[in-house]
């Protein structure tokens, strides 16, 4: 499980040596307390060997983080970074038929790399699996010294960008390692990725350390419409984005065992939509107002490639990282994360109060007192008035309830809403009984859709761990499943 | 051309998003409250996909980009597509057969190599988008010229080299209420841009500006030649005077504009002087057409006053691509029916 943590995206193959030290010192400034670093292997292939003193010395970045006070969460992909060229798969591969993914007709299956198309990797290929697990033995190989001492304390494998682009129907790979008649692509994506997490932990990084993202990405749990098709009188199943597609996904972040990584933007990637600074803050803000145990902002410094970056080239924050920096400190006032077995508290349900806040003209303009904002973040809200002191006079009243045990790990009353705040955050909450077992249902403050925060472990019928499903007029949908336990 | 090892440096987040949204206004920033249902239902542009039966007129479901799934009551055939769009406030549309988009990444799959450039990638893309088009798998609007042969990649390469030749940088400074705006400045070694700088960069270039466009063009040359160059390009404006220069059609628009020194050019390259050139051509050929109109009406010297006005026409960018870049750059932004920086205030309080 990843730590409490306030990430910022820095590369430091993007950035001279030199500048280093006062991103870092920058970073810290501005809030954050760890590093997402995204190691990009097409930078560090040198003909098949992997080299991580060149062009960038590797060891030496990580000993400053570490010098620092920061923790980082590396991710070594195989495909990790959204600015980086081919998806930072290095063109020898790209170039070799064995590791091509395959159409229905043999030819490669291609996607767009910014102005040019790339073919894809086929996650079944020996050839593919065998070079990334070179890269992976590399890279844990440098990490494992860090991990043991706590300065790397997450280091994530998958390839978030490459599940999403194999959703529909016809994407379905034909590449000869691959059985003939076809196989789950989701049974082939989990043997790629044990492979994987086989190889960082055969260099010796341990278990714990070890993040493999499941289908589908974390980042962007499809909307239960999407999933099931567009269906004619729900204009989400294609744009689950805005407020409410925020606090689901914030929500969700809140709620994974695992720890997933809840990312916001500050920029963009060059060949992405670009962003307005007052956007990304206000979708910021009504992320870390869900309570998300681990954010990371893309990007915080990636030098070149990534227009409005919290911080410049020379590793000085612009001028919208201020306002980060008040967000950030809000978040950091939270109490830290508790493990699910600790004690929540329950405060009082004002769903009016509630509907007022998402009626709020705009998010700069939120009104102070008595919100589901202030509630969780005083400091967000930057109220101190009477009517928020009130509220934290109830929080502390409240009767407390229990999160903790498996099955009966939840114990509000049955049936009942009640105003909570979970170890993550604030929620209305209330215990049901569904299929799998007795789960705690946390709705989102839009009323309309609901998350269940299952930290303990729940079986569904089949014997898979659930762990997050959503609910809609009354019917519990598995949302994410983990294969194993 | 932007490519693998460019580097994009000096944009904080307004200025990249000044400078995108006067070219590609539809990928303007929205905040989180845009995407609820009510600011979902007053969003204009976007796409619309219509995803058609196997044969015949029939349309088996349709989505906007922005709105989401759309009601069929009003689909009639794939050819009144244009009409569903607009119907709908959308600025593009698409309808597909079943089967349509698998089929094109099977031809871009068997057809393009890891090593083809940019003009090559998007000269095969088009070749096979038409092929679609002409086997009536996939409708779009606005449509592709269906009269015109695509011009062939060594054209759009040539012509690319002719813009910003190899060595050679380009600076494009647009100003706002007496500071520079947003802007750029490239250079180009081999067949792609080595760096692109922004506004960040340029101000740390050239040191404090008046404000003045006339005197800091002078300043922003000489420090982005030695930086960039030599220069092949320098466009210095007023950004919303070249938003509306993007979106305007009359001839002569441009013409006037230099002429005015709202819109200077320093250095100005041929093709550019050819271009503004043309536009003045145009100026005077709607005036002389409209002359041969009436010629043509009260004298027998019809056909030659028509062939005189016909020729007027094409001596421009149409001759050489087959179609005229800054005609359809033009036609796409007037589609757009919003301004991208309606909010722009937001942006400066940051």
């Amino acid at each position: 499980m990843i730590a409490s943590s306030r990430a910022a995206v820095l590369r430091p193959t993007t950035l001279d040596p030199t500048v280093w030290p006062a991103a870092l010192a920058a970073l810290r400034d501005l809030g954050f307390d760890a590093v997402d670093v995204p190691l990009v292997w097409r930078e560090h292939d040198r003909e098949g060997e992997v080299d991580l003193s060149a062009p960038r010395d590797l060891a030496r970045f990580f000993d400053l983080v570490a010098a620092e006070g920061f923790r980082a969460i590396v991710r070594l992909g195989p495909t990790c970074a959204e600015d980086a060229p081919a998806m930072g798969i290095p063109d020898r591969l790209l170039r070799d038929p064995a590791v091509c993914a395959r159409t229905r007709r043999g030819n490669p299956q291609v996607t767009l790399d910014g102005l040019r198309v790339m073919p894809l990797p086929s996650f079944g290929s020996a050839r593919w699996r065998e070079a990334c697990a070179r890269w992976v033995r590399a890279a844990a190989t440098l990490l494992a010294p860090y991990a043991a001492r706590g300065g790397v304390t997450a280091v994530v494998l998958g390839p978030a960008a490459l599940l999403t682009l194999r959703d529909a129907p016809d994407d379905r790979d034909h590449h000869p390692d691959l059985p003939a008649e076809g196989e789950d692509p989701a049974t082939t994506l989990r043997a790629y990725l044990d492979h994987l997490a086989g190889a960082a932990r055969a260099a010796g990084l341990p278990h714990a350390a070890l993040v493999t993202p499941r289908a589908p990405c974390p980042r962007e749990p499809p909307h239960p419409d999407a999933r099931r098709g567009a269906r004619g009188d729900d204009p989400r199943a294609v744009a689950a984005r805005g407020v409410e597609g925020l606090w689901r996904v914030a929500r969700l972040a809140t709620t994974l065992p695992h720890g997933a990584l809840l990312e916001l933007h500050a920029g963009g990637a060059p060949f992405a939509a670009p962003v307005r600074a007052t956007h990304a803050l206000q979708a910021a803000r009504v992320a870390l107002a869900a309570g998300p145990r681990a954010i990371t902002v893309a990007a915080g410094c990636v030098g070149h490639r990534w227009p409005g970056a919290l911080l410049d080239e020379k590793g000085r924050p612009r001028a919208h990282a201020a306002h980060w920096a008040r967000a950030l400190a809000a978040a950091a006032a939270w109490p830290a994360a508790r493990p699910a077995s600790e004690r929540a508290e329950v405060v009082r349900v004002d769903a009016a109060v509630v509907r007022g806040w998402w009626s709020a003209p705009s998010l700069g303009e939120l009104p102070r007192t008595a919100t589901l904002t202030s509630l969780a973040h005083p400091a967000l809200a930057g109220g101190d008035d009477e009517a928020l002191r009130r509220e934290q006079a109830l929080q502390r009243e409240a009767r407390p309830f229990t999160v903790a045990g498996d099955p009966a790990w939840c114990a509000p009353p049955e049936g009942e809403w009640v105003r909570g705040v979970t170890p993550q955050g604030a929620a209305l909450l209330r215990a049901v009984q569904t299929d799998g077992g007795r789960c705690l249902l946390a709705v989102s403050a839009s009323e309309e859709t609901a998350s269940v925060q299952v930290s303990g472990r729940w079986r569904d019928e089949q014997g898979a761990l659930v762990e997050a499903v959503e609910v809609a007029e009354g019917e519990v949908r598995v949302l994410r499943a983990e294969g194993e336990g | 051309m932007i490519v693998h090892d460019t580097r994009i440096e000096g944009f904080d987040a307004r200025s990249w998003h000044r400078l995108l949204t006067l070219v590609v206004p539809g990928a303007a920033s929205h905040p989180p409250q845009a995407w609820s249902a009510e600011g979902r239902a007053r969003r204009r542009g976007g796409v619309v996909l219509v995803q058609l039966a196997a044969s015949g007129d029939a349309a088996a479901g349709a989505i906007h980009s922005a709105r989401g799934a759309l009601p069929l009551d009003a689909w009639t055939s794939p050819r009144e597509l244009d009409a569903f769009a607009q119907r709908h406030d959308a600025r593009f549309a698409l309808a597909l057969r079943p089967g349509a988009l698998a089929s094109l990444y099977e031809r871009l799959g068997g057809r393009l190599t890891l090593d083809d450039d940019t003009w090559t990638t998007l000269w095969i893309l088009a070749g096979a988008v038409r092929e679609l088009l002409d086997e009536r798998a996939l409708y779009l609007t606005p449509g592709l010229p269906a009269s015109v042969p695509l011009p062939p990649a060594s054209a759009l390469r040539a012509t690319w080299d002719r813009a910003l030749p190899s060595g050679h940088g380009v600076l494009i400074a647009l100003f706002d209420e007496g500071r520079l705006d947003t802007g750029l400045v490239a250079h180009r070694e081999g067949p792609g841009l080595t760096f692109v700088h922004g506004p960040e960069v340029i101000a740390r270039l050239c040191g404090p500006l008046r404000g003045d466009l006339e005197r800091d063009h002078r300043a922003l040359r000489a420090a982005c030649d030695a930086w960039a160059g030599p220069l092949s390009l320098g466009l210095y404006a007023h950004t919303e005077v070249l938003r509306a220069l993007l979106r305007n059609d009359t001839p002569g628009a441009w013409t006037q504009a230099v002429a005015r020194r709202e819109v200077i050019f320093d250095p100005l390259p041929t093709w550019a002087g050819v271009a503004v050139g043309a536009d003045a051509v145009r100026l005077f050929a709607r005036n002389v057409r409209e002359v041969a109109t009436l010629m043509e009406a009260v004298a027998p010297v019809a056909v030659a006053a028509r062939a005189f006005a016909s020729w007027m026409t094409v001596t421009d960018l149409r001759s050489v691509m087959g179609f005229d870049p800054l005609d359809a750059l033009s036609a796409v932004l007037r589609r757009s029916a919003s301004n991208p920086d309606d909010d722009e205030a937001l942006d400066r309080e940051l």
